[in-house]
């Protein structure tokens, strides 16, 4: 087969705070493919964004990246310098952060960052042309009105539309791979359904790649390839979509899985019992022990390691 | 009860402290990745230290003053008098260091006295952007903008009598407008800020808001442009000295040491040209400092 | 009948713009009582945002009032109104102050309504903090060292730490984890039990919205398109846009998936505020739209008790027969 696109390898990282250094991520491994749409989940906190943001090397002042690998197309990120990888993050490797009211610089138009982006991308382009495209690509995210769009700031706009601008700078972008921090929380689900088609029309087309971080399994189940499931800073099971939500075998996966409101009805379900462990000072072996109804302190001595179960299903898990 | 509850406060307070310190540190080290803003820095603290313990630096504290010895007079550098000396025989350096003193003195002073009143206009004109509140501050601050600065001070001086109180009150009153314009745009655009609506949707008072949701969100500006403003001070200061509507003599000022030298160029070049790098040298320093602390801060905020 | 906590009666709000004027909210009138919750669905800009922040008193309506206890609105509000009503916001990091820390935010209200002091404060902060799931040493981060749902936690812990009658939740669990959205949810289901707690809640999750609500309202480009129980909007949703939308929802199971009605695709030009669309709002995108639609406009009415929609199918004219409107 063919090399990935995306490799990690065992990425480790933390942040400095007062009380000493919080081993947010511990061990995240993933392969992405051309063409394959990913999808990421896991409880708040349990370091989604930490993980895209150590991937892009754009961590917080705080944030360190310990250790692992990031290859892109075989090549090591963490060795890259810092102008090659800005370049890289504006040809190849793009992402669309969680909040978008803090991703769209306030005192700039839409028209004046989506012209940015074209700009950088396609620099003999003519402004006409340029006017052209950022129209058609804020049109394919269904946004209406989109010449009159251009001229508006983004306290004009509602979350959505926001979130759909932040989109559309990043299709805009031709990148190989996507990462997208929850992009669709505030579209409504038949735009989101439309945006959605469109997206991974792009991703097969281009033949390009998508991480796509998310809290609605739904739209995982819909859309994506392949599951990635993280708890605590790492992956605890891997598996194809229809894989995984038939037949989920982590406790935390199936735990999660009954946690969400089913439309045919039966209240609120109950959340999963303990919290995320304080990364300060994580529980040693299997991150997921203190809550897991199957711990038994002699089947579960160390950390488990992903295994694969068949089915190119991988899980973390004792119990398997 | 109350003994746990205390250790729990106390705590907190350490945390919170532990904390401020990390940020410190954090800050620190990002300050010394710029090599410029250290070199910046170290000029504001020599300086600023000889300044403050001229007393004990300068070769002759006592030529500082009205001090004549024509016996040394227009003595070239180097030698007993490392800077030289002037007509009357006084030790150009120490003149310098006690010139730093009153410059720095004095650019403490007006920016103390503007920084406060400008900053907490501005507060007010921009949360109330758009009110008759609003047009009638920052129409006050254009008119103080409109006039040249120098002009402005020149004519206050000319009015009072010119020294150095009078040139302090008059710098004071242009500096002002121009933290009321900084605050001014800050504060219009972190109105609209959803914290700031939080706090106003749960009813907190407008002094809260103004004060403690608001201006700290100001305050690496300020701090920044305080900075930058101290370099610039200390110039229109000597500039008023220089065209003799500032400090009189025999106080020891850079801006009348560089204007008294000027007669004498360019034979006893060292008169003018040493007054006038040390103005240059601290304006700098101030201006590099201003440029590492606005990146710390601004990186620090994101 | 005794008055309702909350009447929305004919509000409108208009920005006016450089390109135009763009009509945010336009007539939307609906009530909400004590212990109940409102689920405001909508396209997203559809105004939904824009009538929270006029109940909230963020904005002034254009025109129409917002009544509270029988009380109006306009104006300025007293501290104690201020109190009653508490807002969460839909992007929650950007609703905390940066340069305060997570104690300080989740207090500011208590101090600010006077409702507690010194080491209570402390006491108080910590309640909050772990009813919301969170550790308590979350108290002295600051907000750029919390994950997005953990901000969002927190200006919940903060809306309900003054006991409000009304919180308006804008996408509230948009950013959270199905387990700790459980987590809070039922929380304010509790709250909402034994305090008495109106919610008005803003969110595009329909399955939430379905386990959560009371009664949901639709909103479509300003106007409200159907109004019902939350069980009659998923079991006979009349308006084609209440259809649409719950043929689109993503969800989990093969059950749910059985109980979907078969996907209505969008097509169309997503109409534009500033310019709306003559007749029927929807028109433009409806896939049942049929001769009056582009001319006039549709009224509300009542087709069952306590469900109403506003669309041409049935208001007589000469309805295209549904897929599955039937009883
Ligand atoms: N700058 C920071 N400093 C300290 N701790 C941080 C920082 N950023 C995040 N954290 C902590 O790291 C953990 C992981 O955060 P991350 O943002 O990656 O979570 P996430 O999985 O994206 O969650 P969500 O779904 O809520 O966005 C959280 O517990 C958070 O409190
Ligand atoms: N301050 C403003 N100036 C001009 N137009 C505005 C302003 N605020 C909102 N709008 C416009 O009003 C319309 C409704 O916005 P609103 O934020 O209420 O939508 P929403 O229903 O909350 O959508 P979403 O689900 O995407 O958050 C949008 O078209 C938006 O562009
Ligand atoms: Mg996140
Ligand atoms: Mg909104």
């Amino acid at each position: 087969m063919s090399q990935p696109l995306l490799e990690v390898r065992d990425l480790s990282a933390g942040y400095r705070v007062y009380k000493g250094f919080l081993r947010v991520l511990d061990g995240v491994s993933l392969t992405v493919r051309r063409g394959e749409k990913i999808g990421l989940v896991g409880e708040s906190g349990c370091g989604k964004t930490t993980t895209m943001r150590a991937i892009l090397g754009v961590l917080p002042s705080n944030g360190r990246v310990t250790g692992g690998q990031v290859l892109f197309e075989g090549r090591d990120l963490r060795q890259a310098s810092p102008r090659e990888l800005q370049r890289l993050r504006g040809r190849k490797l793009t992402a669309i952060f969680q909040n978008p009211g803090a991703a769209l610089n306030p005192v700039f138009t839409v028209g004046q960052q989506l012209d940015a982006v074209l700009r950088a991308h396609h620099p003999g382009m003519p402004a006409r042309e340029r006017r052209q495209r950022a129209i058609e690509a804020l049109a394919s995210v269904r946004l209406p009105d989109p010449e009159r769009l251009l001229n508006n700031y983004p306290v004009q706009l509602s979350g959505g539309m926001k979130q759909r601008v932040c989109i559309a700078l990043a299709l805009l972008s031709d990148a190989d791979l996507i990462i997208a921090d929850e992009p669709g929380t505030a579209l409504d689900v038949t735009i989101e359904d439309q945006v959605m088609r469109l997206f991974m029309r792009l991703v097969e087309e281009r033949q390009s790649a998508t991480i796509f971080i998310t809290h609605s399994l739904g739209v995982v189940r819909q859309w994506m390839d392949r599951v990635y499931v993280m708890y605590a800073g790492s992956i605890v099971e891997a598996a194809p979509t229809q894989e995984l939500f038939r037949n989920p075998l982590h406790p935390y996966t199936q735990a999660l899985l009954k946690a969400v409101p089913k439309l045919t009805g039966g209240g609120i379900p109950k959340g999963i019992e303990g919290r995320v462990p304080d990364y300060a000072d994580p529980p040693a072996g299997c991150r997921f022990h203190p809550r897991c109804p199957f711990y038994s302190p002699d089947r579960c001595p160390a950390r488990p390691a992903l295994v694969d179960v068949g089915n190119d299903h991988l899980v973390a898990c004792y119990q398997y | 009860m109350s003994s746990s509850e205390t250790a729990a406060a106390h705590d907190a307070r350490a945390l919170w402290w532990a904390m401020k310190r990390d940020n410190w540190r954090r800050m620190w080290y990002r300050f010394t990745r710029n090599p410029l803003s250290v070199v910046g820095l170290v000029i504001v603290l020599v300086t600023g230290l000889a300044a403050i313990f001229a007393d004990y630096i300068a070769p002759y504290p006592e030529h500082a003053g009205a001090f004549v010895d024509f016996g040394n007079a227009m003595k070239p550098p180097g030698g007993q008098y490392l800077l030289g000396t002037d007509p009357v025989g006084r030790d150009v350096l120490s003149r310098i260091i006690y010139g730093y003193r009153f410059s720095f003195g004095m650019a403490i002073v007006v920016i103390a006295l503007a920084a406060p009143p400008g900053v907490i206009l501005g507060l007010v004109a921009g949360y109330y952007r758009g009110t008759r509140i609003d047009s009638i501050i920052m129409r006050i601050t254009d008119i103080f903008l409109a006039v040249p600065p120098l002009v402005l001070a020149m004519a206050i001086t000319a009015v009072l009598t010119a020294n150095v109180f009078n040139a302090m009150i008059a710098v004071t009153l242009m500096w002002w407008p121009w933290y009321t314009r900084l605050v001014y745009g800050l504060a219009s655009s972190l109105r609209n800020e959803f914290y700031v609506q939080a706090a106003e949707v749960m009813g907190a008072s407008k002094f809260h808001i103004l004060f403690r949701e608001i201006l700290p969100n100001c305050i690496s500006s300020i701090l920044t442009k305080m900075t930058l403003d101290m370099g610039f001070v200390i110039i229109i200061g000597s500039s008023l000295s220089f065209v003799g509507l500032g400090a009189q003599p025999p106080t020891p000022d850079l801006g009348t040491m560089v204007a008294d030298g000027a007669k004498y160029m360019p034979d006893q070049w060292w008169l003018t040209t040493f007054p006038a790098l040390a103005i240059v040298t601290v304006v700098l320093g101030f201006n590099l400092l201003g440029d590492g602390l606005r990146d710390v801060l601004t990186v620090e905020e994101q | 009948m005794a008055v309702a906590l909350l009447e929305v009666r004919h509000l409108k709000k208009y920005f006016h713009t450089a390109e135009g004027v763009v009509r945010a909210v336009d007539d939307v009138s609906f009530t909400l009582d004590a212990g109940r919750t409102l689920g405001l669905v909508g396209e997203s800009g559809s105004g939904k945002t824009t009538t929270a922040y006029m109940i909230a008193g963020i904005h002034q309506p254009t025109s129409g009032e917002v009544l509270f206890e029988g009380r109006n609105l306009a104006g300025p509000r007293s501290r104690e109104l201020r109190r009653q009503i508490q807002m969460v916001f839909q992007d929650p990091g950007t609703s905390l102050n940066p340069t305060h820390s997570i104690k300080d935010i989740l207090t500011l209200p208590l101090r600010v309504h006077g409702l507690a002091r010194g080491p209570q404060l402390e006491a108080r902060a910590r309640e909050l903090i772990e009813h919301v799931h969170l550790p308590a040493s979350f108290l002295y981060k600051y907000p750029r060292e919390l994950s997005e749902g953990e901000k969002q936690a927190v200006a919940i812990a903060r809306a309900i730490a003054v006991n409000p009658k009304l919180i308006v939740l804008d996408e509230p669990t948009a950013s959270l984890d199905v387990s700790m959205q459980a987590w809070i949810l039922r929380l304010l289901l509790e709250l909402q039990q034994e305090f008495g707690f109106a919610y008005l809640l803003i969110t595009h999750d329909l399955s939430l919205m379905r386990n959560f609500a009371t009664d949901v309202a639709i909103m479509y480009l300003g106007r409200i398109v159907e109004t019902a129980p939350a069980d009659a909007f998923f079991t006979r949703p009349r308006h084609p846009y209440t259809q649409m939308l719950i043929s689109s929802i993503p969800v989990v199971t093969d059950e749910e998936e059985a109980l979907k009605p078969a996907q209505v695709v969008s097509q169309g030009e997503i109409p534009s505020p500033v310019n709306p669309p003559s007749g029927c709002r929807f028109h433009t995108r409806c896939p049942r739209r049929f001769e009056p639609c582009d001319r006039e406009e549709p009224v509300m009415l009542e087709l069952e008790p306590g469900h109403c929609a506003a669309c041409h199918l049935y208001s007589g004219g000469q309805a295209a027969p549904s897929q599955r409107d039937n009883p």
